[in-house]
């Protein structure tokens, strides 16, 4: 295994991270606020298919992501309608927009290219060759050598964890979607404006879901399939659980379980245990988050109003 | 927002909870029948919005749906709908029971496919194929004795491995404090990854070693099969077991103390458990004891995919039924009988949208439909807080006006 093989595995394995991170960011900005927001399966389909659409139809990978921003808003606003304005059941909406989703994106395949499973393949995208952020002074360096040639949206993601932990514990507005998430009633008699507080926290977080989607079908991929995103929204959630609600934690997780997604193919390359099924790899990220949450590896605690809707005139 | 003010006054005047666990109250019927309506409408504006004729992709869906009887093809098309409405039914039934302890079993899909894999496994594994297959040839005329305990064998097995797989989730959250939603999902997918990347794909350990490429399972012997009661359709037992199911549901709910007790922690789920603690219910105990019952009937529904209907686990395996199952469960809003009626909508829908590709319309666009309507229920509060509004304004006009009621 030499040193090319190396890079070029750590490069995959960060183009499976991606997704999972902005998932599982979504995740924690959203929670952090006290909304449950199961539907991120569902905003990255959503996000997945008209990333692609945007991509395909202005030749640029900058519009489909803009676009892929824009649809992730666009479900965040339902979801925060249906449980924050009318306090409807925040897995229920979730739910909700998933099964919408699927239905939904299979029917505008058809709709927009004729075609059923897979969509038509992109010349430009971020995974392409004009797009990758080179770094040629880092190509002989040991194990950095496979940050040198690296889709944008790899860096994005580390960009907005960054940003992420900025706002959530270094800013007042981080402050008060914390206080939001913990103890609503005492961000009410703060003078917080909770509901304001958790729209934005839905919907910012949701764009996130919608920038997953788009990393998944026009930087990881090269196109949309119908499959998408396979479940990725659900490991970002786990990654969210297992990073203990933190935006680093949720980095890291995110790193473990792009890991765990590479495996096989690592086994593959390195001989280490051929008989090994794919499948007792790949339940991995899950196990490991069960685990954790059964405080059996390190206790993990939601924020305490996680999941409630908030009824300001109640006791 | 300020609007929620008033969401929180109205939830205080009319007495009802969020997820509407308010029994007697008459919107409970019309909630899911308005959520179904404007779901259908919304679908339809889709349609239209896609330059498709919303009429003709209907009168597909529900012309072939089998809910219409007539036509040359109506029988074919009501076995159908009954073979999926089992299926639906029986995961509906599975997540209407957790939500009235007060639990969201969005695990009904991974234990959906753990009772099917069990049945396979059941149903083809040698000692037990080769005995029933020799009772059968024994019994001669008979032989449909065979086929039933074959078939019951498989339906316990996989009811009782469905049932572990959730009793695993409610084990973590009794115990450990995991949260159910959470602690079942990942239940799914370790579930989904251990049988198809694993149990059931190339060289695996249910596979037939000769495959080149996966085409699923071994197939279960004949005597597995459930039996057909609806020549030449293959409408099979599935859904008189489900309607017994069904029956048996509602009557643990309302006519038993563990019923009662799973009640009284649904009711007070959100505000502590405190009532039912001091009344001296083990509430750790009925948890365990409701998650096991939740997965046994979402296995249930595994075994009939099984053993009605694929007769192996298939390699590209179906997603969906336990997921459709939580749909099926709020469209009934948690009552075995209204769990049943969703179950044959979503069933019909499904059975239907097949021929809506005459139309140029992707099948799964009954998903649409049935997310759509969740979603609806989801927004709840406010289509009760409108119906309310309805109501109350025709009563007005009805009424005489408000300066003669004054003088009197």
């Amino acid at each position: 295994m030499n040193i090319t093989q190396i890079n070029l595995t750590i490069a995959q394995m960060l183009d499976y991270t991606t997704p999972i991170l902005f998932a599982a960011l979504c995740g924690v900005l959203s929670e952090s606020s006290g909304v449950v927001n199961i539907g991120l399966d569902g905003i990255m389909r959503f996000g997945a298919f008209f990333g692609l659409l945007g991509a395909f139809f202005s030749h640029s990978p900058w519009i489909g992501l803009l676009l892929g921003i824009a649809i992730g808003c666009l479900v965040g606003a339902l979801h925060a309608f249906i449980t924050i304005k009318w306090n409807g059941d925040q897995t229920v909406s979730g739910t909700a927009i998933n099964v919408i989703a699927t239905g939904l994106m299979t029917y505008l395949l058809e709709y927009v290219f004729s075609t059923t499973g897979y969509s038509p393949q992109l010349q430009n995208y971020f995974g392409a060759q004009a797009y990758r952020v080179h770094l040629p002074f880092l190509v002989k360096v040991p194990l950095l050598g496979a940050f040198s040639d690296l889709s944008v949206m790899i860096w994005f993601g580390f960009i907005c964890t960054v940003l992420m932990h900025v706002l959530l514990y270094h800013t007042v507005l981080g402050l008060r979607i914390r206080t939001c998430g913990e103890n609503p009633k005492a961000a009410t008699t703060l003078g917080i404006n909770v509901f304001r507080i958790r729209w934005f926290a839905v919907i910012a977080g949701a764009a996130l879901a919608g920038i997953g989607g788009a990393a998944l079908s026009i930087s990881s991929f090269s196109g949309f399939s119908d499959s998408m995103p396979n479940g990725v929204g659900f490991i970002g959630l786990a990654a969210m659980i297992f990073g203990k609600w933190t935006p680093f934690g949720a980095l890291g997780a995110a790193l473990l379980f792009g890991t765990g997604q590479i495996v096989q193919s690592l086994i593959a390359v390195t001989g280490i245990a051929p008989k090994l099924a794919p499948g007792l790899t790949l339940i991995l990220p899950y196990v490991l988050t069960l685990a954790v949450l059964a405080g059996f590896v390190s206790r993990s605690i939601a924020p305490a109003a996680d999941g409630m809707p908030y009824y300001k005139e109640q006791r | 927002m300020s609007e929620s003010n008033f969401t929180t006054k109205f939830l205080k005047i009319f007495g009802i909870d969020n997820r509407g666990h308010n029994r007697r109250d008459p919107l409970n019927v019309w909630v899911p029948l308005v959520s179904i309506v404007l779901a259908l409408i919304v679908s339809m504006i889709v349609i239209a919005a896609s330059g498709r004729n919303p009429f003709r992709a209907y009168a597909l869906l529900f012309g072939d749906s089998g809910l219409i009887p007539g036509g040359a093809a109506w029988r074919r098309e009501f076995a159908e709908l009954l073979i999926k409405s089992a299926m639906y039914i029986a995961t509906g039934l599975s997540v209407a029971l957790a939500f009235k302890g007060g639990l969201f079993n969005i695990g009904a899909e991974g234990q959906f496919w753990v009772g099917a894999i069990v049945a396979t496994f059941f149903g083809y594994w040698a000692p037990v194929a080769h005995t029933f297959g020799a009772m059968y040839a024994a019994l001669g005329s008979f032989g449909w004795i065979a086929q039933l305990l074959h078939g019951a064998i498989c339906i316990i097995m996989g009811m009782l491995a469905g049932g572990a797989w959730a009793a695993v989730a409610g084990f973590l959250y009794v115990k450990r404090g995991v949260n159910i939603v959470i602690g079942t999902i990942m239940l799914n997918w370790i579930a989904w990854f251990l049988i198809t990347s694993w149990l059931v794909t190339f060289n695996g350990p249910m596979t037939p070693a000769s495959q080149t490429f996966t085409f699923g399972s071994f197939y279960v012997a004949d005597t597995a099969k459930l039996l057909r009661i609806m020549m030449p359709t293959r409408l099979n037992t599935s859904i008189l077991l489900v309607l017994l199911a069904a029956y048996a549901t509602w009557f643990l709910l309302y006519k038993t103390t563990i019923g009662y007790e799973i009640r009284a922690i649904g009711y007070t789920a959100n505000i502590g458990m405190e009532t039912p603690r001091a009344q001296g219910i083990n509430i750790s105990r009925r948890i365990m004891q409701l998650m096991t019952i939740s997965g046994a009937l979402a296995g249930l529904g595994g075994c009939f995919f099984i053993l009605g209907m694929q007769y192996q686990f298939p390699g590209t395996a179906i997603m969906g039924y336990g997921w459709t199952g939580i749909g099926v469960a709020l469209i009934g809003q948690s009552e075995p009988l209204g769990v049943v009626l969703a179950g044959l909508f979503i069933g019909a829908l499904r059975t239907g949208a097949t021929s809506m590709q005459v139309a140029n319309i992707p099948k799964t666009f009954s998903n649409i439909i049935e997310g759509l309507a969740v979603g609806f229920i989801a927004l709840q509060v406010a289509v009760r807080y409108y119906l309310v509004k309805i109501i109350q304004h025709r009563r007005a006009r009805r009424a005489p006006p408000a300066g003669q009621e004054a003088a009197v």
